[in-house]
């Protein structure tokens, strides 16, 4: 079941986007995810946190995303504080890769681009 | 391009891909140097072939491989990566992104980071100093991207 959420993102509210193991997404070196985990046509989708845990956040995008390799997540005051828009657009009922039910709060785009050093 | 003196315990290569962006021609190394650039170059080598090998393997990404919706990497992407990847002494990382672009990323303990995301009509960059300073600018030609090294290098 899908909570009842707030069209209006919170300045607190975190804001989480799965990275996947394959293709390489993750720059090892330095222990993080390449810039180029966060740059897509339509703008970053990203899950709200939803009133949610953050072990919950995590287990419904485990359940979401085959092969996680690991799962960024940041304020939506950060956002803003770069100029990014954030619009809410919550997606139809989704299914998982496997077809299963979940939910998944996903609010896109926010554009622009998060670069690794930004 | 790098000038060496023959050994005969040393085997010595001419380093042609380590001289663009330093620009340190025209001298001549003792055969210390030259081993231990000899080793560097051929560590490069390896990993310019690891890289086209990734860059291939991007052919292979369906449409939704992030799981965000993300399109296949087009060919021309796909090719003009692998060209431009002759361009550098030293390789970068390599990512696709998801929005149909292949991306570079050179960075060194300092923090200095720069990185090139290659379009099908264009090349993006965009470049930090060790004190946190950035600029973004576009390349229109493949050339240009020395210059950009260079200031990578020598920021």
């Amino acid at each position: 079941m899908k909570p009842n959420i707030s069209s209006v993102v919170d300045n607190n509210e975190n804001l989480f986007r799965a990275i996947k193991i394959l293709p390489q997404l993750w720059d090892d070196e330095f222990n993080r995810p390449s810039s180029a985990a966060f740059k897509d046509s339509k703008g970053l989708s990203v899950d709200r946190n939803a009133e949610r845990s953050f072990d919950e956040v995590i287990t419904c995008l485990k359940k979401h995303f085959s092969n996680l390799k690991g799962v960024a997540y940041f304020t939506a005051s950060s956002c803003k504080n770069i100029g990014l828009i954030i619009l809410y657009c919550p997606t139809p009922d989704e299914t998982d890769e496997q077809g299963n039910p979940s939910y998944v709060t996903q609010t896109q785009p926010i554009v622009s681009v998060i670069h690794s050093k930004g | 391009m790098i000038q060496s003196y023959a050994s005969s315990n040393v085997n010595t290569i001419h380093l042609p891909l380590l001289t663009s962006s330093y620009g340190k021609t025209n001298k001549f190394f003792d055969t210390s140097t030259i081993y231990s650039m000899n080793l560097i170059y051929e560590k490069e080598v390896f990993k310019k072939t690891k890289n086209i090998e990734k860059i291939n393997n991007f052919c292979e990404l369906s449409d939704n491989w992030n799981g965000y919706n993300a399109k296949k990497i087009s060919s021309v992407v796909i090719e003009k990566a692998i060209t431009l990847l002759d361009s550098f002494d030293f390789q970068p990382k390599v990512f696709p992104t998801g929005r149909n672009t292949i991306q570079f990323e050179l960075e060194d303990q300092s923090g200095k980071y720069i990185e090139f995301e290659i379009t099908e009509n264009e090349v993006e960059v965009f470049f930090v100093d060790a004190i946190g300073n950035s600029k973004e600018w576009s390349l229109s030609h493949i050339s240009e991207v020395a210059k950009a090294l260079s200031l990578y290098y020598e920021a």
